[in-house]
């Protein structure tokens, strides 16, 4: 759904001051960049970021990114769903994704900082701790994603004994990470080309640079999005909660100028000085990440975890956009 | 094409026209200020005397709350986040049922009849202001009165009122589906367009219409009388019988050629109305008003040989029209809503009452008079069957309901003036459906304790609505559904039109929370969607 903040940014790109062309410190301020899409972002229920992965399973500083299954020693793989439909009998936790509406400014309105919330920021979807030096030794239960080097992970059967129910465990690599592809916020950004670099990148299917845009068959009415999910990060993802919101963003230039930043607005993943304003968001009912044990193989392990040829541009999932305007 | 534009030297680029809505929207809101600024003096009452003096207090009120308290205009949310109220969107379903979305243009904003504009601010009946000539007048210009050197006086038995007169649009009205009243009746609606002028038969032939439609072109603009030469009277002259002036709602078509889109004009049922009519009883010279009373029947055409009359006592009762069963006596006494106007004398050396010109027949009363000299009446009735029991025989023939939309109703205005010296003017009639122009009206305060109930007369505090902004808000709206020509409708909830651009089930979804399974994909084997297609 496009969202409200989208008429905003068309508004603003219609009312920027046009005498600004004339000042070369201001501007870059025009430049039609500054009115695009510029990153994507993952979420999922807020009450899902007390829960899952981000349970306070001890010990909590092992950087181990640790899941109850809560489906029995017999399913290897993690379930989100089925997580947390257990939970909600035990826990109290209901895993229900904000409902979508039009003015909604980010993926959960409610409170999504985890369990240990010290310096964490609360900004409605999942973020990447891993790469904040105050963070990283919480990351595990901070989330959302592995390091580039691999982060541990455990799946267990039982809240009671850990480390004796632990039904799978393996290291997943982060691709995003790899190729600095994604904030600290969460925010993963688009390919940095010019859009006739967009239109080769799509052309070839070549995501390792980010999100690509490139128009569709009816441009301008219709533009194309897509990226592309590494294996590691989808597994993170899955125990930390799994998608349930997609979200598009563009940048936010006018809370950008107040805050004294000028274009050009260089993505930087640790101190990234780029504020976003949501522009559409997708809301799901199922697990984007759902998957099934095929007989006796662990589909978490064998479709998540970094085997021989790895690289962080392989993709485990491909997402396509079309985002029709008229 | 070669042309060269000069160069923009001044760095300014036309933005674009306000989009009407906002502008609409805007000023709901100024005025809301205002109105709130007034519920809360109407409770400190000595502030607003003290300094009304001085100072436009409310709307000085208004402005500091905008100032200091954060009112509107603070924020673009003000406008993303506007509500019109439920009332409007009951006005726009009556819009888009009842008045089948008619084309909202200018244009239609000044229609009588049919059209939301003409049920909400008036008037419902058609013709309200007698301006429009009959078919007949049309092609005989000549018996409408344009100069009162040519008077032309429309008498009972006279060509346009004679059996034999119908190329002049009259017609015997004989059968008891007309409720014709004692004796037959003649009447023509070949003059004023939608209403007809009715005399009863075998009355005498000094019963008679005039329709004085003062010509201006030519006139000495100093002696142009604004009164007369803008407007279309109706004088009635009687003695006997029951002569009357007939609005049949659903009778007469309405043509797309006029502009409407809806060709019976009807009532919404459930809704109040009101009725108002300009009228004047004079003597000859004008020295003399009132003296008479004029009489108002409203009811419905007979179903079964039976009308529903809606009686002064505010009832709506069933009665028969067959000839036996009703006379010029019942219908008075029972059925019609009665003015009396008493007698007031207006002596002509009395400079403040009467402006002395002078008098040398009897059309130049009419000279005399002005907006001012005539009378209002006025009658709320509605259109509410909750009260009603239908009787059996009724409900099995004819309908479960009285008031719907396919109900006829008419409304006949007669004098009560046996004076041989009396006639009667008509100046302007007025039919309005106030619950339509309630919920045209923005609510902005509504006292605690006023009823739950309430629904107009409630003291409210409205945003009056002008017939353009209503116009602007239905436009804005329609353009939302998609019913503006080709314009795609983003705000429909019908699946199958807005599927293409919302997916399937469209914009009818209560949310647009999705499951993966709904899109385009494709899984690996362990049933990981592996690439997926969103849309929108």
């Amino acid at each position: 759904m496009i969202l409200d903040k989208a008429g905003e940014l068309i508004a603003d790109a219609m009312t920027a001051n046009r005498s600004l062309s004339s000042i070369p410190s201001a501007s870059a301020i025009l430049d039609t960049s500054n009115y695009t899409f510029h990153a994507i972002s993952y979420g999922k229920d807020a009450d899902g970021f007390k829960y899952h992965a981000h349970q306070l399973l001890s010990p909590s500083s092992d950087g181990i990114i640790k899941v109850v299954s809560m489906e029995g020693a017999y399913v290897s793989s993690y379930h989100s769903s089925a997580a947390g439909y257990y939970m909600q009998d035990t826990l109290g936790y209901k895993q229900k994704p904000w409902t979508i509406l039009p003015m909604d400014t980010r993926l959960e309105p409610k409170s999504t900082l985890p369990n240990y919330s010290v310096g964490v920021s609360d900004i409605g979807h999942c973020i990447n701790s891993i790469i904040v030096p105050s963070l990283y030794n919480k990351s595990n239960v901070i989330g959302c994603f592995p390091a580039a080097s691999g982060t541990k992970y455990w799946i267990a059967s039982s809240t009671v004994d850990t480390v004796s129910s632990v039904i799978v465990s393996g290291e997943l690599r982060s691709g995003y990470n790899e190729l600095n592809l994604i904030d600290s916020l969460g925010f993963l950004k688009f390919a940095e080309v010019p859009a006739s670099g967009h239109l080769s990148l799509w052309e070839t299917s070549s995501f390792a640079s980010g999100v690509i845009r490139a128009p569709a068959e009816s441009f301008p009415r219709e533009v194309n999005l897509g990226w592309y999910l590494p294996s590691g990060d989808a597994g993170a993802l899955l125990l930390y909660g799994g998608i349930y919101h997609i979200g598009l963003w563009a940048l936010d230039l006018k809370e950008m100028l107040k805050q004294g930043y000028y274009p050009p607005y260089s993505f930087n993943t640790l101190n990234n000085v780029r504020k976003y304003r949501l522009f559409a968001k997708l809301t799901f009912n199922k697990d984007l990440l759902y998957l099934s044990d095929v007989g006796t193989t662990c589909s978490f392990k064998s479709l998540f975890e970094s085997g021989t040829g790895w690289s962080g541009s392989t993709p485990a999932v491909i997402y396509y956009w079309k985002l029709k305007f008229i | 094409m070669t042309e060269v534009y000069r160069v923009n030297l001044d760095f300014t680029w036309d933005l674009g026209q306000l989009p009407p809505i906002v502008a609409v929207m805007h000023n709901i809101k100024e005025q809301t200020k205002v109105l709130e600024a007034s519920a809360y003096y109407s409770k400190n009452l000595s502030y607003f005397v003290k300094n009304s003096v001085w100072k436009d207090v409310l709307q000085s009120h208004a402005n500091s709350s905008t100032e200091f308290s954060g009112n509107f205009p603070n924020s673009f949310n003000d406008y993303t986040d506007f509500k019109f109220g439920r009332e409007f969107h009951k006005l726009y379903q009556d819009y888009t049922h009842n008045f089948n979305r008619h084309r909202a243009i200018p244009i239609t904003t000044l229609l009588d009849g049919p059209t939301i504009f003409g049920h909400t601010f008036g008037s419902v009946i058609r013709n309200s202001t007698f301006k429009e000539s009959g078919p007949f007048s049309v092609s005989h210009p000549e018996v409408i009165t344009s100069s009162f050197d040519d008077v032309v006086e429309l008498y009972n038995a006279g060509p346009l009122f004679h059996a034999s007169g119908t190329p002049s649009g009259v017609y015997v009205a004989s059968s008891i589906q007309d409720s014709y009243i004692d004796r037959y009746e003649l009447r023509n609606s070949g003059i004023l367009n939608h209403i007809e002028l009715c005399q009863t038969s075998a009355t005498s032939k000094k019963n008679s219409f005039t329709i004085f439609r003062l010509n201006k072109s030519g006139k000495n603009v100093n002696k142009i009388n604004m009164f007369l030469h803008d407007n279309t009277i109706i004088r009635q002259e009687h003695t006997d019988g029951l002569g009357r002036l007939i609005f049949d709602i659903s009778k007469y078509l309405n043509t797309s050629a006029e502009s409407y889109d809806v060709s019976n004009n009807f009532l919404t049922p459930e809704h109040n109305f009101n009725l108002s009519l300009k009228t004047l009883i004079s003597d000859f010279p004008g020295e003399k008003f009132g003296g008479g009373s004029i009489g108002v029947w409203i009811h419905t055409k007979p179903e079964l040989g039976k009308v529903w009359t809606y009686l002064p006592r505010g009832e709506w009762v069933q009665h028969s029209v067959t000839p036996s069963d009703i006379s010029t006596n019942q219908l008075i006494n029972d059925y019609a809503h009665i003015f009396r106007f008493p007698q007031i004398d207006r002596p002509f050396n009395d400079p403040n009452k009467f402006k002395c010109l002078n008098i040398k027949t009897k059309h130049d009363v009419l000279k005399n008079l002005g907006e001012e000299d005539f009378f209002d009446i006025g009658i709320d009735f509605n259109t509410k069957n909750k009260p009603i029991l239908v009787p059996d025989s009724y409900f099995k023939s004819i309908a479960h309901q009285v008031h719907r939309l396919n109900q006829q109703y008419v409304i006949e205005i007669f004098p009560l003036v046996y004076n041989s010296d009396r006639c009667v003017f008509y100046h302007k009639l007025n039919l309005i459906d106030k619950t339509l122009n309630t919920w045209s009206k923005p609510l902005v305060y509504r006292e605690s304790t006023a009823p739950i109930s309430c629904a107009e007369d409630c003291n409210d505090l409205r945003v009056k609505l002008t017939r353009n902004q209503v116009l602007t808000i239905l436009n804005y709206f329609n353009e939302l559904a998609g019913a503006n020509q080709s314009r795609f409708g983003y705000g429909s909830r019908q699946h199958s039109y807005t599927s293409g651009v919302y997916e399937t089930s469209g914009g009818s979804r209560i949310n647009y929370v999705l499951s993966p399974d709904w899109i385009n994909n494709t899984k690996g084997s362990s049933n990981l969607i592996d690439l997926i297609t969103f849309q929108n």
